[in-house]
């Protein structure tokens, strides 16, 4: 797996260099100040008077300096992150759009997450953690050497107690972070509950389950609050811990010093100046262990983002054409077999044609293959062996865009964007005209039976359908989907049960008028009542996986199969009406 | 004023825990800044000693300073494990007060908000509500007490000083308050601009197939890109401020520290303080002024917080459903000879759809009736009226001979088993996904109903048995396996009468054909109401009623 992250990072690296030569810059300016102090502080202590103004005038001079580098530091920084995470998120929506669909498949809460969160991880690891760390070692590389310039023997000081102290340090600061984790999949579970609480609150208010669903809430949360009190003992021992460590390199060494000042091999000023710089120090030194936990915490992230960007694209040739020829084999499939990654046989030697401008159906048992039968239809999935001809020509090699703009494609479950009717209809569409475009939207509304229910809405067409399209109904939603089947105006169109919703009546105006509509159109349709079906010119009968008889109603009537026992076992169950 | 209102109304939800609490937050940042201030007279004693030059009478002084430091330690750290229990504590139990609201409001509400909106009121803004608890509240509380120790110790060391440093930390505080704005601003429309970029990314997602099949000129990608570009734009927008705001403080704490060498070179040059003294001040003035800053960061921090606490006061103010039956009311219900009868009623949703005509209908009593009638008119609407959803507009509804406005919502539910069209599972186990129907049931009881509701069988094959857990929105199951657990908890729930919303999405004929059967072995002495699409089912019914 290329990581093209790495890349990204590398390409727009020059940022960060600038950033840590201005850190660089800062840390020299803190020691310079120091050093100003320390002799003007021994300067006193030997009765000398000080040129204030002199002191005043160059340590102002360090403020100009410090208040520009700090400012070109922070958009070095900045820019940094933003570039990245810019680019990050422009391939890796790309390469969504052009996924393979199979593999990111019922992944997409997960997908939106790692876009969204995992984004704004690689934010907080680019514009804090990274510049963190990386200016916490340029300081006490820095502030170590000046240190041991003003005398050896204090650094050596450091130089024995760190190693003791940034080990327990990390080791506390990984224990807490386990902590955390374990706890925030609690959350997580306790969210779950809220959702399945809040979705299912139809039954809960019909069978007054109040009481219980609380109760359940109640259970998670307690035992979470159990979690939490642990936690919270660790962290306030750890925090404790932290504070006296903190502490003791300055206590030691202080003492240290202060021999050294008694001993007279420093000045009081150089003293003053260590304190200073050792004040600096110590924050830093005790927090990068804590900041490069983080780091490698948020470069999960970066593992994460990288999938997406990695995940497998769809393949596709070069081959092209528009319109297929009159009667000719629009579709021809040859012992298409296919299973699923864990090894379930979905479809076994289904042998299938279609002409053109023949009305077809695929009947068959729930999980018989109907359904993916069709996505490798529209190219989906592929099939594991096995020949599918689209014109004439092998799948394989068309360009997957041309090809798919051949096929209107109506879902099982239908799938409305958040925007307006006319907006949803015409979706993908390039047309220009708007008037021209408004009315093919009116027209394919009107052959699917749902125009007057847009009109009866209060902003017609404008009517922005919610979320997931939750204010239509079932059926409603199924002759939009239809509406926008028809509105692209392919020459062919797949219908995977696209009435299962409708009552008969509406069911039966809809097929008429599709029937009608264009009739050199190739028609396919999954089919959910036998009844609809009966005036198709071609029926496939699938079983498990497979087509087992084929024909028209009569002819299959007559071979007294697995239709004729479909067929029976509807009729047996009371039958539908005579006249349909 | 306001705010204050919300923010006393955050605090009560803790109620006598409360004292405990805030004692807690007073102590700790008390204890905590004693630590740093004995670790500043550390330092200032090493300085007093070092030019004395005499290390024997300072070393008592010494010891016993950091042993002080030490004790204050441990303490700070004991008051912490307090405040941090009370406060998770509290932050749990706003949560359980939302998610339990969030069951009890009007059905009207969950027809007009997404049912993401309570999801993310009782996950997202309780959290983010909850921080004033965790930390925001002590942040701002802790700031000031330290401030207060510090000062405090300063002046005892040298007021002089203390004054001059205590000058310049109000002057730094003014400013960052007023950056503080911009970057909200800023911050604001990041945030916007980020929901936004979302959006987008969840359409092109959740409608992928869609995309492929239709999108010809990959609109939904140049959609996204731009809300990228525009999300970039705000980014670069909010980074002038923040660069502005790091300068401002580098640029101000060497100005701090040039102030203090001057001052300091000035007062020792003319014996007004020791070198020892100023090295004090300067330990702590480093931390004083952190504090200082953290008080201007966390203050807006503590109010946006209240912003979030506001809109789950007003969740947790809404208007409950009206659960209330009339005095003296008995909860029996009457021998009538229809159990359901519907009088006169009209009934039109926000947006105009609905029962338009005044409609009369009788459900005659334990019988099997097909409700039947074009889509959308009104079949499931009545349904819910009868359910006391909604509160009638008109007309009167007796169930079992008791007009539900009387009798109360309760005794109407306790006497209907509802099957929706797709019915919800929970996800907890099969055995108790059916006795929610009645939770006293006994695991017999619980398995009867199964074997009547066909269910039994298949039940037994899945992994688990009873013990399996259904998935989330049941999804290990197929349609009509989930339709079987759901008549299962009807039956559990043994009442008069059972109404079905009919299934339409695609059952195969073989479930279809135990569903039937299973709605078959209920319809013994009971009324069992169907909302047909079928013709099969309302050929089967005894009564047909068209809308």
């Amino acid at each position: 797996m290329k990581n093209k992250i790495m890349q990204i990072l590398i390409k727009k690296s020059p940022m960060i260099a600038v950033f840590g030569l201005l850190s660089f810059v800062l840390s020299r300016i803190l020691v310079i100040g120091s050093d100003i102090i320390s002799e003007a502080v021994d300067k006193v202590l030997e009765g000398n008077i000080i040129n204030i103004k002199y002191l005043m005038m160059s340590t102002f001079g360090l403020i100009i300096v410090s208040f520009l580098v700090a400012y070109l530091r922070t958009i070095a920084r900045e820019f940094y992150s933003i570039n990245v995470q810019y680019e990050c998120r422009d391939l890796a929506v790309k390469s969504i759009q052009g996924a393979n669909c199979s593999k990111i498949n019922g992944g997409y809460g997960a997908v939106i997450n790692r876009l969204t969160s995992d984004v704004n991880d690689l934010n907080t690891l680019l514009s804090e953690i990274l510049p963190d760390v990386i200016s916490y070692i340029i300081t006490i590389a820095t502030v170590g050497i000046s240190i041991f310039n003003i005398e050896w023997r204090i650094f050596i000081g450091i130089a024995v107690i760190f190693p003791v102290v940034v080990p327990i340090n990390n080791f506390i600061a990984r224990k807490i972070n386990t902590l955390a984790k374990s706890r925030r999949g609690r959350y997580d579970e306790l969210s779950e509950i809220v959702s399945d609480n809040i979705d299912g609150v139809e039954i809960c208010r019909t069978y007054g389950l109040e009481n219980i669903l609380d109760e359940r809430v109640n259970i998670k949360a307690a035992e979470i609050l159990h979690n939490e009190y642990s936690r919270n003992a660790y962290q306030a021992l750890a925090q404790f811990i932290t504070s006296i460590l903190k502490w003791t390199p300055s206590v030691v060494c202080s003492v240290i010093a202060l021999n050294l000042v008694i001993a007279d091999i420093i000045t009081v000023g150089q003293l003053m100046a260590f304190i200073i710089l050792f004040g600096k120090l110590s924050s830093p030194l005790s927090e990068l262990p804590f900041r490069i936990i983080d780091a490698r915490e948020m470069f999960v992230s970066v593992e994460r983002i990288n999938k997406i960007i990695n995940v497998e694209q769809e393949a596709g040739g070069s081959y092209t054409s528009d319109k297929p020829q009159e009667n000719s084999r629009v579709i021809d499939c040859r012992d298409i077999t296919f299973s699923y990654d864990d090894g379930k046989e979905v479809l076994k030697d289904v042998d299938f044609t279609a002409n053109t401008g023949e009305k077809i159906a695929i009947v068959g048992g729930s999980g018989c293959g109907k359904t993916t039968f069709f996505k490798i239809l529209c190219g989906f999935e592929q099939p594991g062996s096995g020949e599918y001809d689209l014109l004439g020509h092998n799948f394989k090699d068309w360009n997957i865009h041309d090809a798919r703009k051949l096929i209107s494609f109506v879902p099982q479950n239908v799938f409305l964007f958040p925007d307006t009717i006319a907006e949803n209809i015409a979706y993908g569409s390039n047309e220009e005209n708007s008037e021209y475009r408004m009315n093919k939207v009116i027209a394919a509304c009107r052959k699917a039976g749902i125009h007057d229910k847009i009109m009866s809405l209060p902003q017609g067409y404008e009517t922005v359908i919610g979320e997931r399209g939750a204010t239509l109904s079932g059926g409603e939603k199924q002759r939009l989907a239809i509406a926008r089947a028809i509105y692209k105006d392919a020459p062919i169109m797949l219908m995977d049960e696209p009435t299962s919703a409708l009552d008969e009546d509406t069911e039966k105006i809809i097929s008429t008028t599709l029937a009608e509509d264009v009739k050199d159109r190739t028609t396919i349709i999954i089919a959910h009542r036998l009844s609809t079906v009966k005036n198709v010119d071609m029926i496939y009968v699938m079983d498990k996986g497979t087509i087992v008889e084929s024909g028209n109603h009569e002819t299959l009537m007559a071979k007294c199969g697995v239709y004729t026992a479909l067929y029976n076992s509807v009729y047996t169950n009371g039958g539908y009406n005579a006249d349909i | 004023m306001q705010t204050f209102k919300i923010f006393v109304r955050t605090l009560k939800v803790m109620k006598k825990q409360l004292f405990i609490y805030l004692t807690a937050i007073i102590m700790m940042t008390v204890m905590s800044s004693l630590f740093e201030v004995a670790n500043s007279a550390f330092t200032k004693q090493v300085i007093d000693c070092s030019q004395e030059k005499n290390i024997n009478v300072t070393v008592i002084k010494l010891l016993v300073t950091a042993l002080l430091g030490i004790f204050a330690a441990i303490l700070a750290s004991v008051f912490m494990l307090i405040y941090n229990n009370k406060a998770k504590w509290a932050a749990l139990e706003l949560k359980k007060q939302v998610v339990s609201k969030a069951l009890k409001l009007p059905m009207q509400y969950y027809d007009e908000h997404h049912s993401g909106e309570m999801l993310a009121m009782s996950v997202y803004d309780t959290d983010i509500a909850s921080e004033i608890y965790s930390s925001r509240l002590r942040r701002v509380l802790a700031p000031i007490v330290s401030v207060l120790v510090f000062t405090i110790s300063m002046f005892i060391i040298n007021p002089i000083m203390a004054v001059i440093m205590l000058t310049l930390n109000i002057l730094l505080f003014l400013i960052n308050t007023f950056i503080a704005n911009p970057v909200k601003t800023a911050g604001r429309r990041l945030s916007y601009s980020n929901a936004r970029m979302t959006e987008r990314l969840s359409n092109m997602i959740a409608g992928i197939e869609i995309s492929k099949m239709y999108d010809n000129c990959n609109m939904g990608l140049k959609r996204y890109q731009s809300a990228s570009k525009q999300y970039v734009a705000a980014q670069k927008e909010k980074m002038k401020w923040i660069a502005l705001s790091e300068a401002i403080n580098k640029g101000f704490e060497l100005l701090c520290a040039l102030m203090f060498v001057v001052v300091g070179v000035i007062l020792v040059q003319k014996k007004l303080a020791t070198v020892g003294e100023i090295s004090g001040i300067y330990t702590m003035y480093a931390t004083l002024s952190f504090r200082f800053l953290q008080l201007g960061k966390n203050y807006p921090e503590l109010m946006n917080c209240i912003v979030y606490a506001e809109k789950i006061f007003k969740f947790l103010e809404y208007k409950e459903e009206d659960i209330s039956e009339e005095l003296n009311n008995d909860s029996v219900a009457k021998n009538t000879e229809n159990a359901i009868e519907v009088k006169n009623v009209a009934f039109i949703y926000k947006n105009g759809s609905g029962i338009k005509d005044k409609k009369s209908y009788e459900f005659p009593n334990n019988k099997l009736i097909a409700l039947t009638g074009k889509s959308g008119c009104g079949k499931s609407t009545l349904v819910k009226l009868i359910l006391g959803y909604y509160p009638l507009q008109n007309g009167q509804i007796y169930v079992l001979g008791r007009n539900i406005d009387n009798w109360g919502y309760h005794n109407v539910r306790n006497n209907i088993a509802y099957i929706p069209q797709e019915p919800y599972l929970f996800e907890v186990s099969i055995m108790e996904n059916i006795r929610y129907g009645r939770y006293n049931a006994s695991d017999e009881e619980v398995v009867n109903a199964a074997k009547l509701a066909n269910a039994h069988d298949f039940i037994m094959k899945c992994c688990n048995g009873y013990d399996t857990i259904i998935g989330k929105h049941g999804n290990n199951l197929s349609g009509g396996e989930r339709q079987r657990i759901a008549i299962a908890r009807a039956i559990l729930k043994d009442t008069p009468v059972i109404i079905m919303d009919e299934a339409t999405s695609a059952l195969d004929n073989e479930s279809e054909r135990l569903v039937q059967e299973a709605i078959g072995n209920i319809s013994s002495n009971k009324t069992v109401i169907m909302i047909a699409h079928r013709q099969t089912t309302i050929n089967r019914a005894e009564i047909v009623v068209r809308m």
